[in-house]
């Protein structure tokens, strides 16, 4: 069936050739690990030919997931639902623009007495995107989105869902991007406590995709119920909502403060994601 | 011809599992289908050919919905193999057949998996590990396997994928 050169079905050559491509495998393991400046050509065309297969799919399984939604609840509700939602969202927006502006006025004023210093402005280009696909396995919690370099995505793009923060840019192909969530294993996130921005932490992801962390300074009054925002240090932007402290613990052996936090997005549920450029970090 | 529908059904697994599945997921956790599909083409395959199938299957995989390449690829390859290589000597027409193999080659892939990513430092839970896969995710992928294993079963039995050497 396959090639005639070698003769894959002579029962003395297969465990020979196993071991090697088992070896080369292992080798392309080690190669991919880590996160790439560039992917392959093969990963690209790869992308190309699922992403709109893939895209119809998702589309179509959230229409049908949306109505059977509206079946069972009135449509009435739901509609009011939105509103609300919709009300909610850009007042919680408000709420945190407001509160950081006040605390970076008084800053900036402060900085601008004692140095001569310009205040360096993000640009962002917001590009949304839908979720098209995720990664089927248990170890990562990975997403593949339907924007890619073409409209702008890089590596290490911020990404927003409706909410707050997302994740991350992993690898961009031509129309797809691969993100990496916030509750995935490999990714922290430096955070501030938005009642009171001198409260500050990093928190992380896990395999079991929760949220946890600790703040630095341990004697740090947190409640249950307060909100995480970015805090500016690190890849991603301040002010995004990561989520609500749960649980505080104190472990008295680690002087340390952790906290487990209940992200402000519904990873299971994703499906539309606003994808900002990264922060250009030029000291 | 015959490789062109293998190929084709591969496809389709690996895009069920990572737009349509997701829609289903139990916990969180997603059937894999490709595994179940790369187990019942080995049953009536020969060893090499199994082997292959399982390392096509696994790196397109890995490329279109991985992180690390070549893991799923490795598992994939050694279950088709090991599979194929006992095919004379077991009973693959039993439905009991697929579904003992599908759990032995989860665990298997999950183990391997479980390695890796633990060798390349990352955070690995092992109590998260085992609620996972031994309860979710075997359950998902038993009853997943009935049908997989029944339709490769029919597929073979069509005229256009008879073995013409």
């Amino acid at each position: 069936m396959v090639n005639e050169l070698i003769n894959l079905n002579d029962k003395n050559h297969v465990p020979i050739i196993l071991t090697i491509v088992v070896i080369v495998l292992i080798m392309i393991i080690g190669f991919t690990s880590h996160q790439r400046e560039q992917i392959f050509i093969l990963e690209r065309g790869l992308g190309n030919v699922f992403l709109p297969i893939q895209r119809m799919i998702s589309k179509g399984m959230s229409q049908v997931e949306e109505s059977l939604v509206t079946l069972i609840r009135s449509s009435d509700i739901k509609d009011e639902n939105n509103q609300l939602r919709a009300i909610n969202e850009s007042l919680q927006h408000q709420l945190i623009e407001l509160q950081l502006t006040q605390e970076e006025l008084s800053e900036l004023q402060q900085l601008q007495r004692t140095l001569n210093s310009i205040d360096r402005r993000d640009d962002f280009f917001p590009v949304t995107a839908n979720v098209i696909a995720k990664n089927p396995g248990n170890w990562f919690e990975m997403f593949t989105i339907d924007a890619g370099s073409q409209q702008g995505v890089e590596k290490d793009s911020v990404v927003i869902g409706s909410g707050g923060l997302v994740g991350r840019v992993y690898e961009t192909g031509h129309f797809w991007s691969k993100v990496i969530a916030i509750i995935d294993n490999s990714s922290s996130v430096s955070f501030q406590v938005l009642r009171d921005g001198s409260l500050q932490g990093i928190i992380s992801g896990s395999v079991t995709n929760e949220l946890s962390g600790y703040l630095f300074d341990p004697d740090a009054e947190v409640v249950v119920g307060d909100q995480l925002i970015t805090s500016g240090i690190g890849l991603y932007p301040k002010g995004i909502l990561i989520g609500e402290v749960t649980t505080i613990d104190r472990t008295p052996d680690l002087l340390l403060k952790s906290v487990n936090v209940e992200p402000a997005v519904n990873f299971n549920r994703l499906d539309k994601v606003l994808v900002i450029s990264p922060r250009t970090i030029d000291e | 011809m015959q490789k062109y529908v293998i190929a084709f059904t591969v496809l389709l697994s690996i895009i069920a599992e990572s737009a349509l599945f997701p829609f289903l997921s139990i916990n969180g956790v997603v059937p894999n289908l490709t595994l179940i599909l790369v187990i019942s083409y080995a049953l009536y395959e020969e060893e090499g050919n199994a082997g292959l199938i399982g390392l096509l299957a696994g790196l397109t995989k890995d490329i279109v919905v991985g992180r690390i390449i070549g893991v799923s690829a490795i598992s994939f390859m050694l279950t088709g193999y090991f599979v194929a290589h006992y095919n004379r000597k077991i009973f693959a027409e039993h439905v009991t057949t697929p579904l003992i193999l599908v759990m032995l080659a989860t665990l298997f892939h999950e183990s391997i998996y479980l390695l890796f990513v633990f060798l390349l430092g990352y955070q690995v839970d092992l109590l998260y590990a085992i609620h996972q896969v031994w309860m979710i995710q075997f359950l998902y992928q038993l009853i997943m396997t009935i049908p997989v294993y029944a339709f490769v079963r029919k597929l073979l039995q069509w005229h256009v994928m008879k073995k013409q050497y």
